[in-house]
Parts: structure tokens; C-alpha cells; sequence
């Protein structure tokens, strides 16, 4: 089984919102200073594709990264965790609103990698896309699965577990296929240890090229929304008197 | 004319979420001097194209096969691209539960477009005919406003941030639409598990308490279930503590989890990371309960409590309880 975990470089999105600032005169945000760090569904869906691996004599991992060199960076965070190849899908232009553009591109190295499953995250921490899998299972005419936690053999295929609105389903399907991955308990991604982390800086990243093919979504406008929320603190010397102020202004507001 | 066409999976009669789907579609319409039409697909259509009707849309595109009694992903798509092709729609819309989220980016991609997820309004333009929809990117630190210029748009709208359509009197016409090939299920389903929730649905409380990673371990959400209970809310959570399995991932608040508009929203321990604001922004009064006063969840509150919860909430039960 050749697993294929498609992983995104972004801004750190944690970075608090005091400090999310937009480049001047351009429709995208400012990443002087920001850290870049592994998208965290992509995260999710490298821990499935690890550990099925762990389930499947002879699987091997394959982390594809779309985007310019610097974007090797979560290939080699994925090699520090045990990924057995990591490849890099050269795109010099700007990702966002791209999903379209890179589901191709996905498609293109999955078809080169001989891949039986591709892991995808459900979507980037930074455009929200959301699409990405989806649009790859079209490209490759596979089977899709949404919102998948996690992955195991079965007798006659995968079995695979995914969220519903409320509740989950276990559908057993057959390779290949494309598995969205969301997050769960079972699937925060290990820590990488420091000598895996060392050795993975010396690490071949392979390349594989693909010709960038149809258009992305047209930005108008991005703007960081104003709040005007002005926090009133309950005043009290000890809880019980935090309490009961709580519960006078919550009465006083007429939402209790 | 042109269509603006929802995408309703429902089986027998509307859900919230149809209502919701149908309630834009109509205002989309009317900004662009379109019809408003729906896509019903199932076993028996009848009841559930009978009840799109009653709530606006004036053409209703069926399609019934037995193939098609329960939602799969595969079938239902090609059960829609079979409608997009027959009524050439401007727009076609979805709504963000587990069925839309899929079908939009893969329908969109069968129609040669990209589709947007998770938008929250709309402009449109009657003369171009196009439309500008706004969607939360970067977890909600910035808003993306997308001009969807190139029929058809398809886009998929955020759970409760549009009104749900009003019953109206109104003669439907009804399209039967049969695909070329219905394609079977890739997958063979081998359990389903509904949650059941006890008490209210956390979507439809009027109150939500929810705890984060300041709780500290599972066993603390006792005190905000009692609470909960009391007030006849629901018990909500930040990711971290779903990652950290103290809870369901069911009751997840955030963008990527439940979006919910309590009239109180208390969130204990939680630090308010901007994907979990982005699922509790719509509240009524959103009350922080933290003892780091820095925490970013104090400027999305109207009302913070700096403390710690364990100290806050027993006698806070306590008055409920005399209140009841």
C-alpha cells in the first residue's frame, strides 16, 4: 500500500489576532515574522497514514508538499517523524483561493507515485479552503471519503471511521481512494524525536514537476473585521461573590 | 429566467438546515431577479419537493430512484450533476452540515468550476448578474470577500447564518430528472452511530456552557453538565479538549465543529482561539470564565469573570438552583 499524506506550509495560525496584520495594499496577510508551520488537518491525516503503516506490512508513506522550496520544511517535519519519502510539487505563485490548481497538482504526483490512498486534511488553516481532497478524488475518478479519523485494514479493504453532524459512521471501502481527514484524540500527530529530527535534515526531498492547470477563485476583498466588544469584568473579592454578581448582570440583561 | 437551484438531501420533511438553504436562495433570487428553484433527491421525492415548494422555490427537480433511498456521496452526486446539466442554474447552493461540505467542491469540479465553502452573506449584482460572497479565512482573523462572476457559482453557505425560508402560498412546478448512471456506493457501510444527545441539541440551546484546555481533564466537565442541565442548555468544548479526548468531538464549537447562537455562551477555561470564536460569535451574551486576564477570549466577551472556575461555578449553581 502506497499512502500519499498531502501536506500545506502556513502561517502559524495561532499567532493571536492582535498580531495578524495585512501587507499594505495587498490582499493577503503579512507573513514577516509569522513562524510557518505544518497546516493542522494535514497534521491529523500524516498520523492516519503513519499509523495504518504501522498495520500494513510493506505500506510506505509518502508526504507530497505543494508550493516553493521553503515549503520543504513540513516535508522534513514529516521525515522527522518517520515518513519514508517526502516529495516536493513546485508552485512559485500564490496559493490562495488556488484549491482547483492544487488538487491537480496533487493528482499529477499521485499518479507518478503509484499511490493507493491519498490523506488530505480537511482544510488549511489559512484560506479555509476546504476543498483540496475533494477536488482530488475528482481528478483521480476515486472513491472519497469525508471527515475520516482514522484508518484500519480490514478483511475485504480499509475500514475507515468518519464523523457524521452528530455521531459516526465505519464504511469499509477499497483502495484506491481519497480519505479527508479531520481531527480526533486518536490522531494528534506524534512528536518526532531530536535524532529523527536531526537526520531528517539530510534527507533527499524529490521533486516531481506537474504543469499547473485551471484557474482559482477571484479575491475582491480581505479585511480584518473590527470588533467592538468591550469586556465588563464581574468585580467580586471571592467566587461566591463573582458568582452572584455574574448571576445579577446575566438577570439584568434579561438572558437568564 | 435563471435558476438559483438548493440542494436539498433531506428524506420526508425539511430540516432546519433546508429551511435555512431555501430561506437564501430566495433572497439570492430576488437580488437577481431569478427563480428559485430545488433539487430533491431520494427514494420518494414527493413529500419533501411538495414541501420545498410551500417554502418558495417554484420549480422543484426530482430525482427518485430506489438507489438513492439513503445519502451517499456518489450516487447523490450524480444525481445532481444530472439536474445542474438539465436547468443550467446562475448559482447553486449547499449549506455546511456533513453533506454539503462534500458535494459542493466535487459537483463544482463536475460543472468545471471551484466552489466556495463556508460563506457567510452575500451582494449581488442584478446587471452583471454576479455575486460577491464573504467567507471567514484564517481561522476568522480576516474576511475574504469572493466575486463568483462565472456561472454556475457554487457555493456552500455557512449552518445558521441565514434566516430559514417562511411557508408561503405557491404553485410548484416539478422537473422528474433522471441521471444516465447511477452509480453504486464505493463504500459498504458497516455501522452507524447517531449520537444521542441528551437534553437539548447544542446547535438549538439557548444556553451553552463550554470548557477548554483550563479545565484540565475530563472529569471537570461535570460542573458545567450540572449547570447546563439546570438551565436547560447544552454542554459545548473547545478543540483542545476533544483532541485531548475529555469529550466528543460532537461537541466540538468552532469552525471547524458546531456553530451555535445561545443567548449565554460561558466558556470556562477557554483561552478563545479564533476558530472557536468563530463558533460562538453569534451569541447572544458570551461570558468568560479564565484566571489569565490576557486571554484573548476577554475581548470577545461581554461579560469575564477572572477566577478560577472551580471557585465561580458551585455557588453559581447554587443561585440557579434557588432561581428554579
Amino acid at each position: 500500500m502506497q499512502i500519499m499524506v498531502c501536506l500545506k506550509q502556513i502561517l502559524d495560525p495561532e499567532l493571536p489576532p492582535r498580531d495578524f496584520r495585512l501587507e499594505k495594499g495587498e490582499m493577503t496577510p503579512a507573513a514577516e515574522g509569522v513562524p510557518l508551520v505544518m497546516s493542522s488537518f494535514d497534521q491529523n491525516a500524516l498520523e492516519v497514514g503513519l499509523q495504518l503503516r504501522e498495520k500494513m506490512a510493506g505500506a510506505t508513506v509518502t508526504a507530497v508538499t505543494v508550493g516553493p522550496e521553503g515549503a520543504e520544511d513540513v516535508l522534513r517535519k514529516a521525515l522527522a517523524v518517520k515518513a519514508d519519502r517526502a516529495v516536493r510539487v513546485p508552485l512559485e505563485q500564490d496559493s490562495k483561493l488556488s484549491g482547483g490548481i492544487v488538487a491537480g497538482l496533487l493528482a499529477g504526483a499521485a499518479r507518478e507515485l503509484g499511490a493507493d490512498l491519498v490523506l488530505c486534511g480537511r482544510q488549511a488553516g489559512d484560506w479555509d479552503g476546504g476543498q483540496v481532497g475533494l477536488i482530488l478524488a475528482e481528478e483521480l475518478g476515486w472513491p472519497g471519503a469525508n471527515l475520516v479519523t482514522g484508518i484500519e485494514p480490514g478483511s475485504g479493504g480499509l475500514v475507515l471511521k468518519c464523523e457524521l453532524d452528530e455521531g459516526y459512521e465505519v464504511l469499509e471501502g477499497n483502495a484506491p481512494l481519497v480519505a479527508v481527514v479531520t481531527n480526533h484524540e486518536t490522531n494528534v500527530l506524534r512528536i518526532a524525536k531530536v535524532k529523527d529530527t536531526m537526520a531528517a535534515m539530510r534527507k533527499k526531498v524529490e521533486q516531481i514537476n506537474v504543469a499547473p492547470q485551471g484557474g482559482r477563485l477571484e479575491l475582491a476583498s480581505l479585511e480584518i473585521p473590527v470588533k467592538e466588544v468591550n469586556c465588563e469584568i464581574i468585580p467580586g473579592e471571592d467566587g461566591v461573590e463573582k458568582a452572584n454578581n455574574l448571576f445579577k448582570r446575566l438577570l439584568e440583561l434579561k438572558v437568564l | 429566467m435563471s435558476l438559483v437551484l438548493t440542494c436539498l438531501f433531506d428524506q420526508g420533511s425539511l430540516s432546519r438546515d433546508s429551511l435555512e438553504v431555501l430561506g437564501a436562495g430566495k433572497s439570492i433570487a430576488a437580488e437577481l431577479g431569478a427563480e428559485l428553484a430545488a433539487a430533491v433527491v431520494g427514494a420518494e421525492t414527493g413529500a419533501i419537493g411538495a414541501a420545498a415548494g410551500e417554502y418558495g422555490a417554484s420549480k422543484i427537480y426530482a430525482v427518485q430512484d430506489a438507489a438513492l433511498a439513503q445519502y451517499y456521496c456518489e450516487g447523490y452526486l450524480a444525481a445532481l450533476e444530472a439536474v445542474c446539466r438539465e436547468c443550467e442554474p446562475a448559482v447553486v447552493l449547499f449549506v455546511t452540515n456533513a453533506p454539503g461540505r462534500e458535494m459542493a467542491p466535487r459537483l463544482a469540479k463536475r460543472l468545471g468550476r471551484t466552489a466556495l465553502v463556508d460563506c457567510l452573506s452575500f451582494n449581488a449584482d442584478k446587471e452583471t448578474g454576479s455575486i460577491v460572497f464573504t467567507k471567514p479565512v484564517f481561522g476568522g482573523k480576516a474576511m475574504a470577500q469572493v466575486a463568483m462572476s462565472d456561472a454556475p457559482a457554487v457555493v456552500a453557505l455557512r449552518r445558521r447564518s441565514f434566516e430559514p425560508a417562511q411557508p408561503e402560498q405557491a404553485a410548484a412546478e416539478t422537473i422528474q430528472v433522471k441521471p444516465p448512471a447511477i452509480p453504486p456506493n464505493p463504500f459498504k457501510l458497516i455501522e452507524r452511530v447517531e449520537e444521542q444527545q441528551a437534553g437539548v441539541r447544542l446547535e438549538d440551546a439557548r444556553v451553552v456552557v463550554s470548557g477548554g484546555q483550563g479545565l484540565g481533564g475530563p472529569e471537570n466537565f461535570a460542573l458545567l453538565e450540572e449547570l447546563a442541565g439546570l438551565l436547560g442548555g447544552a454542554v459545548g468544548a473547545s478543540r483542545v479538549a476533544v483532541d485531548s479526548g475529555w469529550v466528543s468531538s460532537s461537541k466540538q464549537v468552532g469552525q471547524t465543529g458546531k456553530i451555535v447562537a445561545p443567548d449565554i455562551y460561558l466558556a470556562v477555561g477557554i483561552s478563545g482561539a479564533c476558530q472557536h470564536l468563530a463558533g460562538c460569535s453569534g451569541s447572544k451574551v458570551i461570558v468568560a470564565i479564565n484566571t489569565d486576564s490576557e486571554a484573548p477570549i476577554f475581548g470577545a466577551a461581554r461579560l469575564g469573570v477572572i477566577g478560577d472556575y472551580k471557585e465561580v461555578l458551585p455557588p453559581l449553581i447554587e443561585k440557579v438552583k434557588e432561581m428554579a
